[in-house]
């Protein structure tokens, strides 16, 4: 397993832990549905929709009306990594406006996996790149209490071209 | 690829925005440091402040100095209103939209990895779908509604359009939606007997595309409108700014609860070209080869369909039978210099008004705004001859003919070369006054009044063929130290060729010139020497000759305030209301405001390197320039910082 090229792990990737309780996002992949889950601890794990019928009846009644909301996002991104976000560090002041910062939390993935991991450290990213990653994740209906998604790259351009092609 | 999670969005956004407006202030001036920000928490912010010793009272935090000095004197701090997260957003955009470098190859190559189906807004939410300056609309019991005009009949002269009477809303598209052909859906009610109450614009990169309208509802219900469009992919650019725009015709209030963009086909899976490159001209030829100065025709059998219509050749002219709403057709490639007229017979039992647009050797179709002409549907041949207000090489022509019912048939369809009409030697003055009694004004009335009392302070009248020689004589290093102000508040062809920067006016603004507007909307008419007025454009066309809409707030009643730096300028007018007011983020200098965000008078500067410099706006009257005091105000505001004779 290769983490994402700009992720900088503080410990070795453990086993993560089954099923969430909580779907957070929903979206289309590989011609699949798959649901973002958080557990207890806030821990993500990714499933197939149809996969998703232990999930309890409000969860699985979030997913319905999230679905006949709006239409699903398609990403193309396999591998996926999942993230929680849990501070964001300013990096040294370079000329421009367009500084390093270091986005802090719990790294899951890669998905789809048969043996997904999680880990904890730093994901270098600019402010513009985050910022653009709000308002592309922004609008997902399942944002609520202020919580929302944020679409970032681990990789480099060449990579992540690569990977639409 | 990481889909992060983050329970508190609106502390994140925060975090970034204040420190961008940080280091703008110190190393990049932008529109992010010229403005307040909100703070994630006043609850937390207050209780910080409590903390420190401040007694909170409203918006203001109080605290006295220490020692005897506490006596006298207090700190005071002014409190920030709390943010939304969509407050955030807002700003968000605004920060990217100007951020130098963005969008990176990277994060290109990041959206080119998402995609949306379908994006929507509503005032409650949305998904993909950014309204972009929503005001002079309110949200009423849950739905926007589009505010009344106060012109409900065209005094432009112009026949089809009723420019004055619309309202603009723009939409910013989520940059992970693309299409090839997509159908936007507008939930509305409205009351009112017009046939055209919806018009529905689209933008890309390069590219404007009128998409046709939706009529007036009349019946108090609420309607879907669905208006079609394809053709050239459709990307959108997210942040860069509005890709496309509702036109609301302003009779009535019309209540919008939903837009919806859906895709029909999906667009090709290629890198998302930056949103600053230009399209580029469809079929060009790989050589540029001097353009000819020859008439252009073709064999009627050379037109092609491009959007729902019909063509078959009979009797060697060409029959077109439009096969649903906004029908038109397009010409083989050739090449000719411009300027030329279109010259054409045409019988029609159609409807509605006609367009002819064109493509260049280095714009495409959407950057040549079009002529609109009006088309007699009596069924008997008639000629037309129309001018193309060009100035490079046309490569291409599309030709709009109408309403969606009735046959036209077309014959003959010609370009022939027209000359420049000789422009008269350049007057040596640096300080100019625009006048001239052939060409049309527009909210101005009183322009000779403006001219005369100009004159006796120092200032040269010239007229539209002056004015123009005057122009091309200081694009270079004459331009700066130099004034125009414009009597006449139709911008006369002679400076404003194209609707484009590349128009003489805004070249000599590039180049450090000065130019002061008062009266109606800078570049939204173009002046012909018959005394008539070409509709450029309207409220948008403003926008591609002096890069931003100057009609982002819409007409708003509330008096502007005169800025300190209106007070510097010598202003000592701000106007009676915000007519045609811009947004503040958006010009170099605010001299009068309206509340925080709206400038009614401004200085849009476009070279950094003669600060002072570029087009100044100065008020939006009604009846502009018929007493002394106006003028006397006007003067001094125009030779602010220019050197004394």
């Amino acid at each position: 397993m290769t983490l994402p090229r700009f992720f900088v792990a503080e410990g070795e990737p453990v086993p993560l832990p089954e099923a969430g309780v909580k779907p957070i996002d929903q979206f289309r992949m590989s011609g699949q549905t798959w649901v973002v889950t958080a557990d207890a601890e806030g821990w993500l794990q990714l499933a197939r929709r149809e996969d998703c019928q232990g999930l309890s009846a409000e969860a699985r009644s979030d997913l319905n009306a999230h679905e006949l909301a709006a239409p699903l996002r398609e990403l193309r991104a396999e591998p996926l990594w999942l993230m929680v976000i849990e501070g964001l560090d300013r990096r040294e002041n370079v000329p421009g406006l367009n500084d390093p910062v270091e986005v802090r939390g719990m790294l899951f993935g890669p998905f789809p996996s048969p043996a997904p991991t999680m880990v904890r450290g730093r994901l270098t990213s600019t402010r513009a790149e985050v910022l653009d990653g709000i308002l592309v994740g922004s609008w997902t209906p399942f944002r609520s209490g202020g919580a929302g998604n944020v679409l970032l790259a681990g990789e480099s351009q060449e990579e992540l071209r690569r990977a639409a092609a | 690829m990481i889909l992060a999670h983050e329970t508190n969005l609106r502390k994140l956004l925060y975090v970034l925005l204040s420190a961008l407006r940080t280091d703008q202030k110190t190393e990049a001036p932008g529109k992010l440091a010229a403005q307040e920000l909100p703070v994630p928490s006043r609850a937390e912010l207050e209780s910080s402040l409590t903390a420190s010793g401040f007694r909170v009272r409203g918006d203001l935090a109080e605290r006295r100095k220490a020692g005897v000095l506490g006596l006298f004197f207090h700190d005071r701090v002014v409190l920030p209103p709390e943010a939304t997260v969509p407050d955030l957003v807002a700003l968000a955009r605004v920060a990217l939209a100007e951020m130098p470098g963005w969008p990176t190859a990277r994060s290109r190559a990041l959206h080119a990895r998402l995609s949306l189906g379908e994006i929507w807004w509503t005032p409650q939410a949305q998904a993909g779908l950014a309204i972009l300056s929503a005001a002079p609309f309110t949200i009423e019991d849950g739905v926007l509604v589009s505010p009344v005009g106060d012109h409900p009949t065209d005094k432009t002269g112009h026949e089809g359009r009723v420019n004055k009477s619309f309202r603009n809303l723009m939409f910013a598209v989520d940059g992970a939606f693309s299409a090839a052909s997509a159908v936007l859906e507008v939930e509305y009610q409205d009351r009112g007997k017009s046939p055209e109450n919806i018009g529905i614009g689209f933008t890309k990169p390069g590219e404007h595309k009128y998409a046709g309208h939706a009529p007036f509802n009349d019946t108090g219900d609420w309607v879907k409108a669905n208006l079609t469009f394809d053709g050239p992919e459709f990307r959108g650019t997210g942040p860069s700014g509005a890709d496309f725009w509702l036109m609301i015709k302003a009779l009535q209030p019309t209540r919008i609860r939903r837009v919806a963009l859906k895709r029909m086909t999906a667009a090709a899976r290629a890198p998302r070209p930056a949103p600053s490159a230009p399209s580029p001209p469809t079929q060009a030829p790989a050589v540029d080869l001097p353009a000819p100065r020859e008439p252009v025709s073709w064999p009627p059998d050379q037109w092609k369909v491009l959007h729902r219509a019909q063509l078959r050749v009979e009797e060697g002219h060409l029959l077109v039978e439009a096969t649903g709403t906004d029908p038109h057709i397009g010409s083989p490639h050739f090449r000719i210099k411009a300027p030329v007229e279109a010259v054409f017979r045409m019988k029609s039992t159609g409807s509605g008004n006609g367009q002819l647009f064109w493509s260049t050797s280095e714009h495409h179709f959407g950057d040549t705004h079009p002529v609109d002409f009006p088309i007699i549907h009596d069924g008997a041949w008639r000629d037309y001859r129309l001018r193309i207000f060009e100035q490079g090489t046309i490569t291409e022509i599309r030709f709009d003919p109408g309403g969606e019912a009735g046959k036209i048939e077309l014959e003959g369809f010609t370009l022939v070369p027209t000359e420049n009409p000789s422009l008269p030697e350049a007057p040596a003055a640096d300080r100019v006054v625009y006048f001239d009694p052939r060409y049309p004004t527009d909210w101005t009335k009183g322009g000779g009044r403006i001219a005369e009392q100009l004159e006796k302070k120092g200032f040269t009248i010239v007229d539209a063929g002056q004015l123009g020689a005057w122009m091309r004589a200081r694009l270079g290093a004459t331009a700066p130290g130099s004034v125009c102000v414009m009597a006449l508040d139709v911008m006369p062809d002679t400076v404003f060729e194209s609707v484009r920067p590349d128009a003489t006016a805004r070249r000599y603004m590039e180049a450090g010139g000065r130019v002061v507007w008062g009266g109606a909307m800078p570049f939204s008419q173009r002046g012909l020497p018959d005394g008539t007025s070409h509709y450029a454009g309207g409220h948008l066309s403003p926008r591609h000759v002096i890069g931003f809409n100057a009609h982002a707030g819409g007409d708003l009643s509330d008096p502007p305030e005169i800025t300190d730096e209106g007070r510097a300028w010598g202003m000592q007018l701000a106007g009676p209301n915000g007519n045609h007011a811009a947004n503040a983020a958006d010009v170099t200098v605010v001299l009068a405001r309206i509340g925080r965000f709206y400038a009614a008078s401004w200085l849009k500067t476009y070279n950094p390197s003669f600060p002072g410099s570029g087009l100044l706006r100065y008020r939006n009257h009604h009846v502009f320039g018929q007493n002394d005091a106006d003028i006397e105000d006007l003067a001094r505001v125009a030779l602010h910082g220019l050197p004394a004779k």
